[in-house]
């Protein structure tokens, strides 16, 4: 145990120094949240498209990505302020969650920007994800991701190949393959690198 | 003895819980209390005088029902951990 009165000496101050960052770890299971979260939003919200604009009359076909994307925003909100101002955070999680916003509102932006061009967004939504996603996992070391993120490029570039109304399913199952099982494995490792 | 050596800092537990948050944006006291392997008592002491002397910054909060501690290094905490491991270094012709 490690008492108050010792004093250290310089040797044994530069070993505490080492042995204290050494051990500071972080539980990066907990940044699976997030994965789960969007990737069955965003699931869900593809497959409902889909679903409305082929077997259905329905006008405002669109609306499950607006609808869903906003109870996402708020789920993703209350549970970064609970988590900020109850844990422990490493300058890593701090990143990962300011890439991710970074990426979400570039996310919005490529959908407005392309729907008002009367586009159809879905190959560049791919690539954001993409992004992030093979960049989390070559930070955090988790293979799952990386293979996650790699094929969110290959959906990316499935899609300029296909017809417009069948890219958003693509896009559902590559956000159930490049987040949700990612996402998955990564909240059940049972051992990872520290971060 | 070792006069160069910050004295708020020359001391194990205080020494620990600074360079954990100098990794860390923020820690928590059972995150440190682990890290720290002290007891209760004494990593709370630990603590208030690093927090008095303006070392770290302390929030009182609340996870549930459960009062929490976050810990967040300051400023001028992070310069005297700096000068601290330079004038280790000194000391140790590194």
């Amino acid at each position: 145990m490690v008492t108050e009165e010792k004093v250290l000496s310089p040797q044994e101050g530069l070993q505490l120094i080492s042995d204290a960052i050494a051990m500071t770890k972080e539980n990066i299971r907990e940044n699976s949240f997030p994965f789960l979260l969007w990737g069955w939003i965003v699931a869900m919200a593809s497959f409902s498209f889909f679903l409305l604009q082929h077997y259905t009359g329905f006008e405002f076909y669109f609306l499950p990505f607006p609808v869903f994307g906003v109870v996402g925003i708020v789920a993703t909100f209350i549970y970064h302020r609970r988590r900020i101002a109850t844990s422990t955070i490493s300058y890593f999680t701090d990143f990962f969650y300011k890439m991710w916003l970074v990426l979400g509102i570039s996310f919005f932006a490529v959908v407005v920007i392309n729907v008002s061009q009367n586009n159809v967004p879905f190959t560049y939504t791919l690539l954001i994800a993409a992004i992030g996603t093979t960049t989390s996992g070559l930070v955090m070391k988790f293979r799952p991701l990386v293979i996650g993120g790699i094929l969110f490029f290959t959906a990316a570039i499935t899609t300029v190949y296909i017809a417009d109304e069948y890219k958003v399913l693509i896009h559902g199952v590559a956000f159930i393959l490049g987040y949700l099982v990612p996402g998955y494995l990564l909240k059940y490792a049972v051992k990872l690198p520290h971060v | 003895m070792y006069s160069e050596l910050d004295a708020m800092l020359n001391v194990p537990v205080r020494l620990a819980v600074v360079s954990i948050l100098v990794k860390m944006k923020q820690a928590d006291f059972n995150h440190l209390l682990e890290a720290t392997n002290t007891t209760q008592g004494n990593l709370s002491h630990q603590i208030k005088k690093l927090n008095e002397a303006g070392y770290i910054e302390v929030e009182k909060t609340y996870k549930g029902n459960y009062p929490q501690t976050i810990c967040r290094l300051t400023v001028k905490g992070r310069s005297a951990f700096q000068k601290y491991v330079e004038a280790i270094k000194k000391y140790l012709h590194l």
